[in-house]
């Protein structure tokens, strides 16, 4: 398996160039305004593209045929898929934690931690999203399940757009989802965590379920 | 059986509008078996079954001693495949490949892939995009004779290479074979290459094998005759096995060739090849 996350990863490099401009460029707009909540914001929606390269780049070269005809099973593919998508996560939240640091350091604010943590929330919505996504791509090939992705991503704008209009509208929220969000809010680490174990490990099963039937 | 690398029973898989049809044949191990048919005939998708690359409806398949579905990844990994076109990650350079293949073959030759590559003279830096036809098919061959592969499945590895190339690749082909436990399924519709180095012969017509036979029988068993349209009924038609005729004759492929020389003195005899015999066979399906 480490064979097929090695080849995503070259196979992605050729994104270096482009990424390092488009940081550098973030980077230094935030430093003008002193502000990484864009460049965190970007990165994350930079990550989403990246690992959905990673699909098309097989298909375009027909890969999985030719990688099953390896001493590789089709779980092995499915897994190495997971693996590159958890470890661009981290080498994106790495990224972003080296510049929330360095931008802090600059500006001389201590709001570091509260900084980090927008990127660690972006990093795991990317992670939820991303367990429903593939699923799909697996059934549906990139092509077809493009708009099911863009949908998908598209979700919780539109979600927040919808709770910020019900305030707006002074809705008047039940007690009880009240009481339930003030539950979440206290243990929102250990909830949140559970929640996108639970979403991968149920997505995870579910591609290979799919996987296991493709016919090629 | 167990001499055998690959054994198809009575595979049959259909589509809304082509069907492998009981596909049967076996090669035995340490031979190469030519493998053709016109485009579109089932030769890719048997490959794929092989492979188990798509679900078959009905057949066994054995491929080094097991079942197809149940290869291990140690069976897998003494398996060598080029598929038509390119299927290697176009963004990949040669020396990126082997670091790739590396961590997929456990029984990976570095040595032997870098010797291949200035063999084939293929540059390290340039990515597969930028490579020829002829450059992809030949860094594929590397890569499935770089990992101590004992079983070639080449699906038209030959096809659209120029002749100098074809040559040079069938040549590699027939040095491969000289280990005895060494085998290679060899899918191609250029027949010269199943002429120049197969040692049997598998011919499918629309999802079905029309013959898979050893070569050197088939060209020894039958041969051409050339008569006037007039003696045809004269032949018995156990003998024929096509006929091409015009307002001079008619060319007639027969089988059974030393039986037919016995009864029929008066005909002259030519050499069939495997072309004209796949030929006959396939235009008087095509009359049905």
């Amino acid at each position: 398996m480490a064979g097929l996350i090695i080849k995503d990863l070259i196979n992605l490099k050729r994104y270096g160039k482009i990424l390092g401009v488009l940081i550098a460029i973030y980077a230094i707009m935030s430093f003008i305004n002193k502000d990484v909540s864009m460049f965190n914001s970007f990165f994350t929606v930079v990550l989403a593209m990246i690992t959905i390269s990673s699909y098309s780049f097989d298909e375009a070269a027909k890969w999985d045929s030719y990688a099953l005809s390896m001493p590789v099973d089709r779980k092995d593919i499915v897994r190495g898929k997971y693996c590159l998508l958890l470890i661009i996560t981290l080498i994106g939240l790495g990224i972003s934690l080296l510049f929330t640091v360095s931008i802090n350091l600059y500006t001389g604010s201590n709001s570091l931690l509260k900084n980090f943590e927008f990127s660690i929330i972006g990093g795991l919505g990317l992670l939820f999203l991303y367990s429903i996504i593939i699923p799909f791509i697996t059934r549906f090939g990139v092509e077809k399940a493009r708009i099911i992705i863009i949908i998908v991503l598209m979700l919780p704008m539109a979600i927040g757009y919808l709770i910020k209009n019900s305030f707006n509208n002074e809705i008047i929220i039940p007690e009880i989802i009240l009481e339930i969000s003030e539950l979440f809010l206290q243990y929102k680490s250990i909830i949140v965590s559970i929640g996108i174990v639970l979403a991968l490990s149920i997505s995870y099963n579910i591609s290979v379920k799919i996987y296991q039937k493709k016919q090629f | 059986m167990m001499n055998d690398a690959i054994t198809v029973h009575n595979l049959t898989k259909q589509y809304n509008n082509f069907a492998l049809d009981k596909v049967s044949f076996r090669i035995p191990m340490g031979s190469i078996m030519g493998f053709v048919g016109e485009n579109g005939a089932g030769k890719t998708t048997t490959i794929k079954a092989i492979l188990d690359l798509i679900a078959i409806d009905d057949g066994t398949i054995t491929v080094l001693g097991s079942d197809h579905k149940d290869l291990s990844k140690e069976k897998k990994s003494l398996i060598g495949t080029v598929f038509d076109g390119n299927h290697l990650p176009e963004n990949m350079n040669p020396g990126e490949i082997n670091l790739v293949m590396k961590r997929i073959y456990p029984n990976w030759n570095e040595k032997a892939f870098h010797s291949y590559m200035d063999k084939f003279q293929i540059p390290y830096k340039k990515t597969v995009k930028e490579f020829s036809r002829g450059m992809k098919m030949k860094l594929s061959i590397g890569v499935a004779l770089s990992h101590n592969a004992k079983l070639l499945i080449l699906d038209e590895a030959t096809s659209g290479l120029d002749p100098m190339v074809r040559d040079e690749i069938l040549d590699i082909f027939l040095d491969f074979i000289q280990e005895e436990d060494h085998t290679i399924l060899l899918s191609s519709h250029i027949i010269s290459d199943i002429e120049k180095i197969a040692d049997y012969v598998t011919f499918i017509h629309k999802g079905r094998i029309i013959f898979s036979e050893n070569k050197d029988d088939l060209i020894y068993n039958h041969g051409i005759i050339h008569c006037k349209n007039t003696d045809l009924d004269m032949i018995d038609t156990n003998y024929i096995v096509g006929v091409q005729k015009n307002q001079f004759g008619s060319k007639v492929l027969i089988r059974d060739k030393e039986s037919f020389v016995r009864r029929y003195r008066n005909y002259a005899i030519e050499k069939a090849s495997i072309e004209e015999i796949m030929l006959f066979i396939s235009n008087k399906r095509g009359e049905h």
